[in-house]
């Protein structure tokens, strides 16, 4: 028998005095619960990424949107302006 | 392990591979101790070993209804828990280059006092000095696996275990010191 052959079974009594009591029962139920599959977490990724993608093109518009009917009412304001000024002899 | 020991365990593997409840908490009650031990072996840590062993446990009740020679059943445990092991100490590493901590803070030492003997300590101590993938291989030796086995685990040739196996037994008798030789 090695030397260090004594050590390797403390060893293996020392790791398992670390499992807390109930750990068959623990790892069953843990075993137990449906784990997401690779393709569903690529389904979930793609989902987010859609829909990320979806808002950041929504707020997009509406900035877009928002700030062009602000440039259309100051080219307005500078026509009826202009128009006035026009008008005066 | 004898003939009739060998065909209970087959007669448990197909009932377990059936999903019988009492039968994967006999698997695991007859295996937590050795696979606590394989898992402590790997990683040096005591506080890893709980999970781990779980780990294993958890891999090894998805995958055995692949397993088709129930025979190599120990074989194949052993399997999934050293790759279980190589993968967790990888992340590990893997995650040291993205936080902030140093290598220090990852691999504090477990106090002498929180193992029980002396013995005990100095081969945890001459085990830390291996790699990982030698700790692993002689781990596989200790729990008695064939090399043509240990190959298959590390997907590498009889030859090439052979020699690696030999210079981790040379490396880990020269860092274990048994403590009244000290």
């Amino acid at each position: 028998m090695k030397p260090e052959n004594d050590a390797w079974l403390a060893l293996n009594d020392h790791a398992a005095a670390l499992l807390h009591p109930g750990f068959a029962e623990r790892t069953l139920r843990a075993a137990r619960i449906v784990a997401p599959t690779f393709i569903s977490q690529c389904i979930l990724s793609a989902v987010t990424a859609s829909v990320c993608l979806g808002v950041v093109f929504a707020v997009h518009t509406r900035v877009t949107a928002l700030e062009t009917a602000r440039n259309l009412a100051g080219w307005e304001l500078l026509v009826a302006e202009t128009e006035t000024l026009g008008q005066i002899p | 392990m004898d003939q009739s020991q060998s065909t209970a365990l087959a007669e448990l593997v197909r009932q377990a591979q059936e999903e019988d409840p009492a039968a994967q908490r006999t698997l695991i009650i007859s295996y937590q101790r050795r696979i606590a031990g394989f898992v402590y072996a790997i990683t040096g840590r005591g506080d890893a070993v709980e999970d781990l062993a779980q780990l294993v446990f958890i891999k090894m009740f998805r995958a055995i209804g692949r397993l088709h020679d129930v025979a190599q059943f120990e074989a194949w445990l052993f399997r999934l828990a050293r790759n279980t092991c190589i993968d967790h100490l990888r992340r590990q590493k893997l995650r040291r280059i993205f936080t902030p901590f140093g290598p220090e803070h990852e691999n504090i030492a477990e106090p002498s006092g929180a193992v029980d003997t002396e013995e005990l300590d100095a081969l945890r101590h001459a085990l830390q000095q291996l790699p990982p993938k030698d700790r692993a291989l002689l781990a596989l030796a200790q729990e008695g696996r064939s090399q043509v086995e240990m190959a298959e685990a590390t997907g590498t040739t009889v030859m090439a275990v052979k020699a690696r196996l030999h210079r981790a037994r040379e490396r880990l008798r020269e860092f274990y010191q048994r403590p009244n030789e000290t």
